[in-house]
């Protein structure tokens, strides 16, 4: 358990975005680094052969410098042997005074390496047998043209030998060593070189893997984040996402949630919704009860009433009467209930909008209203009305209502006048208004017009049950506009209906 | 031959309607010719000749006035079987109800329905309904011709 645990956290989907930064940035790095670490200890190992092989050189250049200084002596003394010059002496002297100190720098050159120690040991006793001060003492005590000492000349001859080829091992030895130490410098140059360039070459693949692990993981993760979260805002239902546990994961995972969320909450809108809907079902069905059974009882009290009518030999005048108004009660019953209905429809019906010429709309309604009293000398007026949007339909039962209102209240008018006209469109609003010259109303009781079954007129003085207005304004409303009313006692009234350009559709 | 039966078959389940409606029939002295039915299954045994109505003469009615709403078997299911069954579907039906629903008038003539009639809440207007159905349709309509009666 606690094994996958680690394992888990050291997936790398779940490392946290910083240590993915880290990991990322520290891939090329790292060979970087030991490749700069490799070439600075392999610089300091060719240094170091170098050094080595310039100490060889050096080395070299003593052996020379003490084979000359040798022969320089030899020649001295056999000179001076030869033509008893004392300058042959003194070059004599020079070298054999030179030897000294360059031998002590040779042992101190070479005293790391044991067997030319050994070399150099064999030369003491050979230059200690060198007969050199005995052959310038011998022309010291002889005079020129005497025999030379042949003996003293050629032990000179074979200790000379004999350092020379002590002199030559050594040589030998050195130039062995030379090569083995140029050998050693170039190859820790050639080896600095490959490591130098197998450095930049694993770095550079440590960038490219380090850029396709960080695009293959973070950003196409976080790529799908941005598209799940697009797919959001459109509404979209999201696409599974990795699940890890970096920021990028926490990020999905609270899209998830989110989208979860959002989800759920339009599930509840749904529920919400269909509740809504049964609640209109319900009234539906309510409705249609009302429309069935409501009326049936009242055409019976009509109809019954009035059968009792034909009978009505045994009724006085006062009877006739009651009989009269008991029908009259029910055939107004009878309208009210279908007014209701009507108005209870007009709030349910499903809306159909697209654009409406007001225009032809008016104009038709103004004749059908014309053609209710064709002998009527009422003056309509019909400004150019511009398109509108919203359902036809009801649209129609809206102006219907208002231009048969106009007609029916300017009805004691003397020279009754209706007018249909717009107000210029503002805030993406167009107003609509009929204006009649009839009896008007009390702006005190204005907010009373649009009301169900609210009347301002008795209903002996103008016909109607009080739905007209209502419905007028349950529809503006539907279309998402308004609706006020403007008018005087006996001076008239004016009716706006306020219609956005694009009605938000719905109730 | 049959005689031809020009009778008219009312189905009506309120016992006020089947008066208001006799009555103004009866103005047309079409008293005689009505036969009363209560209900949508009454009305299918009828039109069949079973069980109650075995022994009736053999015949369709000249109209069915169908009301929408009646106990057992509505009006619709009533005008569904009629329309679907070759030996009846000539019978003229006339929907007589209350209901000016859309819905009830749409389903009435998807159905087949030959006439819609909203029963008038004033009862002048409801006679005169009533009148003109009944003597369109049992005088001045010319009946279908008589397929092998049931």
């Amino acid at each position: 358990m606690r094994a996958r645990d680690l394992r888990d956290r050291l997936r790398w989907a779940n490392v946290s975005l910083r240590y993915k930064g880290l990991i990322v940035v520290g891939i090329p790095m790292l060979p970087l680094v030991v490749t700069a670490f490799l070439w600075y200890s392999n610089q300091r190992r060719a240094d170091a052969a170098d050094g080595l092989v310039a100490h060889t050189l050096k080395v070299k250049a003593e052996l020379s410098h003490t084979v000359t200084l040798l022969v320089d002596a030899e020649l001295g003394a056999r000179g001076y042997l030869l033509t008893r010059d004392p300058e042959m002496v003194r070059a004599f002297h020079a070298a054999t005074a030179a030897l000294v100190p360059t031998l002590r720098q040779l042992v101190q050159d070479v005293r790391d390496d044991p067997s030319q120690i050994a070399r150099l040991r064999k030369m003491g006793p050979l230059a200690r047998n060198r007969p050199l001060s005995s052959i310038i003492a011998y022309a010291d005590k002889m005079p020129a043209g005497s025999p030379p000492p042949l003996d003293l000349l050629e032990r000179s001859r074979t200790s000379m030998k004999g350092l020379r080829d002590v002199l030559q091992e050594m040589q030998e030895a050195e130039d062995a060593l030379l090569v083995t130490r140029s050998d050693e410098a170039r190859a820790a140059r050639r080896q600095g070189t490959r490591v130098t360039i197998g450095g930049l070459v694993v770095g550079l693949a440590g960038g490219v893997f380090a850029m396709l692990l960080f695009t293959r993981s973070v950003a196409r993760r976080v790529g799908d984040v941005a598209s799940n979260a697009k797919r959001l805002a459109r509404g979209e239902a999201l696409l599974p996402m990795e699940a890890s546990r970096d920021e990028v994961g926490g990020l999905a995972d609270a899209l998830d949630r989110a989208g979860a969320l959002l989800a759920e909450r339009d599930a509840e809108l749904s529920r919400r919704v269909e509740q809504t809907a049964a609640a209109n079902r319900e009234l539906e069905s309510f409705s249609y009860s009302v429309s069935h059974d409501l009326r049936a009882p009242l055409r019976h009290i009509d109809g019954f009433a009035s059968l009792l009518e034909r009978r009505a030999d045994g009724l006085d005048e006062q009877g006739r009467k009651h009989l009269r108004t008991i029908r009259e009660a029910a055939t107004r019953m009878g309208q009210l209930v279908d007014d209701l209905l009507s108005f209870s429809r007009m709030g349910r019906a499903e809306m159909a909008c697209a654009d409406v010429d007001l225009h032809t709309l008016v104009s038709d309604v103004v004749e059908e209203v014309r053609r209710d009293e064709p002998t009527r000398a009422l003056e309509w007026t019909i400004d150019p009305l511009p398109p509108v949007y919203g359902d036809r339909a009801m649209l129609r039962v809206a102006f219907r209502n208002l231009l048969a209102n106009a007609a029916k209240y300017t009805g004691p008018v003397a020279h009754p006048a209706v007018t249909v006209g717009t107000l210029p469109r503002v805030n993406g609003e167009q107003i609509v208004y009929v204006r009649d010259n009839g009896v008007g109303f009390d702006m005190t009781y204005a907010h009373k017009l649009f009301g169900v079954f609210q009347r301002l007129h008795a209903a002996d003085e103008f016909e109607g049950t009080g739905i007209g207005l209502a419905n007028v304004h349950r529809i503006v409303q539907r279309h998402g506009g308004r609706t006020w009313a403007e008018g005087a006692v006996n001076q008239g009234a004016t009716f706006f209906i306020a219609l956005p350009d694009h009605g938000e559709a719905g109730s | 031959m049959i005689a031809d039966l020009r009778r008219i078959l009312l189905a009506e389940d309120s016992a006020n309607d089947v008066e208001l409606t006799i009555a103004a029939l009866g103005d047309h002295g079409l008293v005689n010719q009505i036969d009363v039915v209560r209900d949508g299954a009454e009305a299918l045994d009828y039109l069949y000749r079973r069980d109650a109505y075995a022994g009736r003469t053999p015949g369709n009615p000249a109209v069915l006035l169908l009301d929408l709403k009646m106990p057992r078997v509505d009006g619709l299911e009533v005008l569904r079987q009629i329309k679907g069954d070759q030996r009846l579907r000539t019978i003229p039906v006339v929907m007589l109800t209350s209901s000016r629903e859309e819905g009830d008038l749409i389903r009435s003539y998807e159905l087949g329905a030959n006439a819609y009639v909203v029963k008038p809440v004033e009862f002048g207007d409801f006679m005169s309904a009533v009148r003109q159905v009944g003597g369109f349709w049992a005088v001045v309509n010319e009946a279908p011709p008589r397929v092998a009666a049931g």
